[in-house]
């Protein structure tokens, strides 16, 4: 493992916006997170009929749906609108003060399919005789220029579009961007809609639950496709303090790499994901007796959880401590790009309030282990000092964040 | 911030696909020949399977990352895996494979989905191909419109990687240019597919083998799109271009000798040489390397610095940039632009 280099400079998390399936802004969500409601159920806003599932976690407050013109608020900008106005309250940030850190506060982005809410609309239309190459020429410009006119933000601007682990990748670039003293606020945002680009992509390769998708469970049997948004603010430890903030949880490492194994399926030795969540640990400068709780992954599939399950059982070398692991997909479905971001704000809640949450529509386990615990039931009261939330993508990519309380 | 060193260099351009070839036609008379708007020729090693899927986005990423590693004459051992990270930035990602898969579903038959394609949409679907036959495991990522350089720096600072792959892909898409041609006001500049990867290290024991090391590195949200940029908020943009290049002025010991410009229209190339003069007022500037190289979208800002390296390794700038003369060529300022709006300085100096 390398040696990595550490300086003053901390990270901590003082706002957060969120809209899924499973709750439309974060007191909804952390309510579905301790009473395990689902947001999965039948697709109303597309036909799926043909597909091996018509079940999804969809946002039924949001009616934006294709088609759509060139400028006209698409999904993707609904749910994005609706996280950002969430976020700037809870954070008690404006947009003059914003706009007058000047380069200091950035924006780190992760999206996957939502990239292609344009390229589909421009293929429909030219099929129908109506070709419009402006769509190819707006995309991503048109995310970009709704997120500056409503926050403000005049720093860099990045999106990161490595598939599932998009947005936790995002939040890791952010807190570098902090720690390495370019700037002192980062907006990290994730998001994703719904889509036939991902329904009929998801579906082609074969790995979609019929009836929703139950992590670790012993009959588990594929992915459920969500869609969501959610936003955190991370400012610079000092400067927080100095305004006052409302300081939910800190930062303290995070973890990326690659399998380099397949481009489609992870290792199933767990090799790449254990690497990411000990390259977290490493940089927070905990072992694994520290460790508290991981927000799984746990999308469903037989690879993914076995391979999840694995690498998280390797971290505990004995049963002197407990570890807790759960999967939150089994509410909010698969949100492919903002799945990072949902995840850990619900492990930044999971930090705040000492809570463990349990897997919905887990009723047994692939495996026991006697330290790693699967959380099936309920949610479950215990100090949670330290938690590490992890994403895994296609392409090997994979990336892990640890939070904690702060010190 | 540590110096990082530019070890080895590999690219598909319209001048050609290797450092030598792209440097050799730089200090020759200028090709009226040269071709824009259309894929080029390159071979990478990529056998079986991986091969077979890959779509052309994925191969040229792995073309450029062989070349950019047999350029920089590293020693890799196993030892050193999780040490070798790949991180990747497009302007458009693999837009014709996303274009393709689009297509098969918008006639809503599951069937005629083909999982090969729909594995091939996501933007980071190059790294799968670049890491798997080489087993670099490190530190890998994928950005969007924006460059992957500023990370890059960001992780080697944090010891989270030894080495780095960073690259900037933006594959040949027919459809993709047609939109640039019709609605961006480039004037005479023309699209062209471009593809660069950067090996790089922080580690000083590199030092003597490298064409050069990035010393600082500024990004500012600029507000608009440059592409078609039609001089509107043009006080709020110079002076954030300003404020970025004195920013990363201030990282240099001694003088800027060069400024690379980002270019654009001819609105913005006003507006920026306006802003660097006032910045920099000794310093001469190549504002021509999107007319030669063409308007390379995500990988322009790679473009740039790929030909700044060259001129601080081979102490010469090619008539082509500048007329002939004798000159200091220790420190530049390269500039450029994404398609996010995001400005960019870095200060490249000589190791």
């Amino acid at each position: 493992m390398n040696k990595m280099q550490k300086n003053d400079r901390r990270v901590v998390v003082t706002g957060m916006g969120i809209m899924t399936g499973a709750g439309k802004n974060v007191d909804e969500f952390y309510d579905a997170l301790l009473n395990e409601k689902t947001g999965i159920k039948k697709c109303t806003i597309y036909d799926l009929n043909q597909l091996a599932s018509d079940k999804v976690s969809q946002i039924d407050s949001v009616s934006t749906s294709r088609p759509y013109e060139i400028n006209e608020e698409t999904r993707l900008l609904t749910i994005l609108n609706h996280v950002l106005q969430e976020t700037w309250v809870d954070a008690s940030l404006e947009k003059k003060k914003i706009e007058a850190l000047y380069e200091r506060c950035i924006i780190s982005m992760g999206i996957s399919v939502g990239l292609d809410e344009y390229r589909y609309e421009y293929i429909n239309k030219k099929k129908a005789g109506n070709k419009n190459l402006e769509y190819l020429f707006q995309s991503p410009q048109n995310i970009i220029d709704f997120i500056r006119e409503r926050t403000g933000i005049i720093g860099a601007y990045h999106i990161n579009s490595s598939a599932c682990s998009a947005s936790t990748a995002a939040f890791g670039e952010a807190c570098s961007a902090i720690k390495n003293n370019k700037a002192d606020m980062a907006l990290v945002l994730g998001v994703d809609p719904l889509s036939e680009f991902s329904l009929y992509g998801f579906n082609s390769l074969k790995n979609i639950s019929p009836e929703g998708c139950k992590p670790f469970d012993k009959n588990r049997d594929g992915i459920t496709i969500g869609e969501g948004g959610a936003a955190l603010v991370l400012e610079e430890y000092e400067n927080a303090k100095k305004r006052n903030a409302k300081i939910y949880a800190e930062v303290f490492g995070y973890g990326m790499g690659n399998d380099a194994y397949h481009v489609t399926s992870p290792d199933p030795s767990g090799d790449g994901a254990y690497y990411t969540m000990q390259m977290s640990m490493n940089e927070a400068g905990i072992d694994w007796t520290m460790l508290d709780y991981i927000n799984a992954h746990g999308t469903g599939t037989i690879q993914n959880d076995s391979m999840e399950m694995e690498a998280a059982n390797r971290l505990c070398t004995d049963n002197s401590h407990k570890v807790y692991m759960n999967s939150t997909k089994s509410l909010t479905g698969h949100c492919l790009g903002a799945a990072g971001a949902v995840e850990i704000i619900a492990t930044v809640l999971a930090v705040y309030h000492d809570v463990v949450f349990g897997t919905y529509n887990l009723d047994e386990c692939d495996n026991n282990y006697e330290t790693l615990v699967i959380q099936k039931d309920k949610s479950k009261n215990i100090k949670v000092n330290y938690a590490i939330s992890n994403s895994f993508a296609f392409a090997g990519n994979s990336a892990s964040v640890l939070i904690g309380k702060v010190r | 911030m540590k110096n990082t060193y530019l070890l080895g260099i590999g690219c598909v351009s319209s001048y050609g696909n290797s450092v030598e070839k792209i440097w050799e036609k730089l200090n020759s008379k200028k090709d009226e020949w040269i071709k824009y708007g259309i894929p080029y020729e390159f071979q990478c090693e990529l056998k079986g399977s991986l091969k077979r899927r890959a779509d052309r986005d994925s191969l040229i990423g792995v073309y450029v990352t062989q070349e950019s590693f047999k350029d920089a004459g590293v020693t890799l051992d196993e030892t050193m895996e999780y040490q070798v990270g790949t991180i990747f930035s497009s302007g458009h990602g693999p837009a014709e494979t996303n274009l393709k898969f689009a297509d098969q579903v918008s006639d809503y038959i599951p069937e005629c989905c083909s999982p090969f394609t729909f594995s091939n949409t996501v933007t980071n679907a190059l790294l799968g191909y670049i890491c798997i036959p080489s087993k670099y495991k490190g530190v890998s990522t994928m950005l969007y419109g924006c460059n992957s350089i500023p990370f890059s720096i960001d992780l080697l600072e944090e010891g989270k990687a030894d080495l780095i792959f960073a690259g900037a892909v933006e594959a040949y898409c027919d459809e993709l240019i047609e939109s640039y041609q019709k609605y961006s006001n480039l004037g005479n500049k023309m699209i062209a597919e471009g593809a660069v990867t950067f090996l790089l290290s922080n580690n000083p024991a590199y030092k003597q083998q490298s064409y050069c090391f990035i010393k600082g590195c500024m990004e500012i949200n600029l507000g608009i799109s440059v592409y078609d940029y039609k001089g509107d908020k043009e006080d709020d943009v110079k002076k954030r271009v300003l404020h970025n290049i004195v920013k990363v002025s201030e990282y240099a010991a001694e003088d800027i000798d060069l400024v690379f410009t980002a270019g654009g229209n001819q609105d913005f190339e006003t507006l920026e040489n306006e802003a660097v003069k006032e910045a920099i007022s000794k310093a001469e500037i190549v504002e021509n390397i999107k007319e030669l190289f063409g308007e390379t979208m995500g990988c322009s800002i790679h473009v740039n610095i790929m030909v700044a390296a060259l001129c601080i390794k081979n102490n010469l700038i090619p008539e082509q940039l500048l007329p002939v003369k004798e000159r200091k060529i220790n420190n530049i300022i390269v500039n450029g632009y994404d398609n996010l709006g995001n400005y960019v300085s870095f200060l490249i100096s000589r190791s």
